[in-house]
């Protein structure tokens, strides 16, 4: 390589060549890749998949067990294909699970970088929320929304988004206090950057790591939190259907058809191990300094 | 002087310090109605031991922080309110260079990204055109094109102190404050980086003022010295005078025990006794007077005032024992 090749049409703007992982992947990252591209997938085309409609009960072909053609899953108590129900709920469950993890990481990142720029009252106010969601039960906080509000696709979302802010909101405050006192903040800060800059592309670039294993930390709780939720008959609603709400009414079938709970707690283990596998990962390929 | 760049008028910076829990607040000052002056082109080197006050007095000088009392005047205006829209501005004429590279560094971007980014935040130029200056700037500095696309961490320390350089020049600064640039270097990669500074100070015609506790490299930089003990300036002149006679007791002391390859047997080392005091907790009248080896009864009950002297041009000591006219102390290095 030549060294003093300087032209600008031989240099090409390094951010634009970076190299990408994914040549060493483990194995098992690949398998959970593999796994939540699929469930991605079925989320999006799920209606147009699903063999039978999800709500159409078919009252003589009760509890079939699985295998027996065209029911590959088997049907339910009511005679409703499990498996067109399982494609639906991954859809609602993924859609409540990916929307609420995003919620709530803008928002606890956002207040966390608020506390830690304007710090004195405006930190106090947000540690004080913090504070404040970290001692109540989250469940308990969503029950009584849930209960005053009725509940809806979009008010159950927003609620989870409630859910796990206040870890963001410490992680990215500390992070970003830390940074500012001292080294590369200061140092972009006395450049003349304005503080949106020094905190979107140096700050948040910086602390995305940690980030990205409390996102994984929390995506898994809320597919938990939603289908407790949907147990106890506050989250989804019957005749929409969700993992936990699968898993919720499968329940009282649990000795004489498991499936119609296996399939559905199945998948929310699987989901959530690969979130998880894929963001341990994830967290050390996004750090240059451990390439 | 009407052609100064960057004047400061008694600057004074106290901390609040709580010791324990419950304790009481002491008040630290860490500067003390210091005065200075720098035109442009000069390098105002500032030296003095840990806990003097010389990096509270770059960053004021820098305005990252207001003193408490005092001013600042850049380019006869005065330094607007850290973190404004001016301020933020100002940025383009002045900036820093900091003791650890790595640090002031941002490990996620690739050092060319970096380099450029003063361009970007000032809006310097057509977009198109800010990489190929920000690659002709580490070219200057000294940098291949191979290193150009590395991350921080991949540099060696003399390196990285090389691109902070090159950043804090993209925006063609008139001042430069680096707080000790090369302490944190290898002896032997500290030379090539004081040159290559000397150098582009000469090339950008910078003012600087040069902050570090090394006699040899401030020498080496600076056309005058400040001498700083406890926030105060003790001794101020020209770099070659001061260090050629040094009048003030605790330059003496700092000058005799800098390292020199050939001691003269008339050069004897003047060690100091006792340890620099804590600045909560300041001695009254002069505040070198406990380990001073000179001092009189009149060094405890009064402070000294930074006057003028007829050694040299521009020198001014605080030392009751330093005579306006005197000459007596003078000979004595």
């Amino acid at each position: 390589m030549s060294d003093q090749a300087l032209s600008p049409a031989t240099a090409s703007h390094p951010a634009l060549g970076r190299r990408w992982p994914g040549q060493d992947m483990p194995l098992l990252v690949k398998i959970a890749l593999l796994w939540l591209i699929a469930m991605v997938l079925v989320a999006i085309v799920a209606p147009l998949i699903s063999p039978f409609v999800y709500t159409a009960p078919n009252l003589r072909n009760r509890l079939v067990p699985p295998g027996t053609l065209p029911h590959i899953l088997g049907t339910d108590e009511l005679g409703r294909d499990v498996l067109s129900r399982l494609l639906i709920s991954i859809r609602i469950s993924l859609l409540i699970a990916f929307g609420a993890s995003i919620i709530s990481a803008v928002l606890g990142t956002t207040l966390g970088f608020l506390a830690a720029y304007f710090r004195g009252l405006v930190e106090q106010i947000v540690l004080m929320l913090a504070d404040f969601q970290a001692s109540m039960p989250f469940l308990i906080l969503a029950l009584s929304v849930l209960a005053f509000f009725g509940n809806s696709l979009a008010l159950l979302i927003g609620l989870m988004g409630l859910f796990g802010w206040e870890r963001y909101a410490r992680i990215s405050r500390g992070l970003a206090i830390s940074a500012s006192a001292q080294g590369y903040a200061s140092a972009c800060r006395q450049l003349g950057a304005s503080p949106i800059r020094v905190y979107l592309r140096h700050i948040l670039p910086n602390i995305a790591s940690t980030l990205i294993v409390s996102m994984t930390l929390v995506f898994p709780e809320v597919i938990l939190l939603e289908s407790g939720l949907s147990f106890l008959g506050l989250g989804v609603q019957p005749p929409m259907t969700s993992l936990g709400n699968m898993v919720g009414y499968g329940r009282e079938y649990i000795t004489r058809a498991p499936w119609i709970m296996l399939a559905p707690a199945l998948t929310i283990v699987f989901t959530t191990l690969a979130v998880s596998v894929l963001g341990d990962w994830l967290r050390d390929k996004l750090d240059p300094t451990l390439r | 002087m009407s052609e100064a760049l960057l004047t400061a008028t008694d600057l004074s910076r106290t901390y609040g310090s709580r010791r324990g829990l419950f304790g009481a607040i002491t008040q630290v000052r860490a500067v003390n109605r210091v005065s200075f002056s720098i035109a442009a082109g000069e390098t105002l080197g500032i030296v003095g031991e840990s806990g003097s006050g010389k990096s509270t007095m770059g960053r004021m000088a820098l305005g990252l922080e207001a003193p408490d009392e005092g001013e600042v005047r850049f380019a006869g205006q005065p330094m607007p309110a850290s973190g404004s829209p001016a301020w933020r501005a100002q940025r383009a004429r002045m900036q820093m260079i900091y003791q650890d590279p790595l640090g002031a560094l941002d490990r996620r971007l690739p050092v060319i990204v970096q380099v450029q980014e003063p361009l970007d935040i000032h809006k310097i130029g057509e977009p198109a055109r800010r990489l190929p200056l920000a690659q002709e700037m580490l070219a200057r500095v000294g940098l291949s094109a191979e290193q150009m696309t590395r991350y921080p961490h991949e540099l060696s320390g003399g390196q990285r102190q090389r691109v902070v350089l090159a950043r804090a020049l993209m925006t063609r600064p008139d001042f430069l404050v680096c707080d000790e640039p090369v302490s944190a270097l290898d002896v032997s990669i500290q030379a090539q980086v004081v040159n290559l500074l000397v150098d582009l100070q000469a090339e950008f015609g910078l003012a600087m003022l040069f902050i570090s506790h090394d006699l040899r490299v401030v020498r080496q930089v600076s056309n005058r010295v400040a001498v700083m003990y406890l926030g105060d300036f003790v001794e101020e002149g020209d770099a070659d005078d001061l260090f050629a006679a040094p009048l003030h007791p605790y330059t003496r002391a700092l000058v005799s025990a800098a390292p020199v390859t050939k001691r003269s047997s008339g050069h004897a080392r003047i060690v100091l006794t006792g340890e620099p005091p804590n600045p909560a907790n300041r001695p009254g009248g002069c505040s070198f007077h406990p380990r001073c080896p000179l001092a009189i009864d009149r060094c405890k009950r009064e402070a000294p005032v930074l006057r003028s002297v007829e050694q040299g041009f521009g020198r001014r000591v605080a030392c009751h024992l330093v005579e306006p006219s005197s000459t007596m102390m003078g000979k004595a290095a």
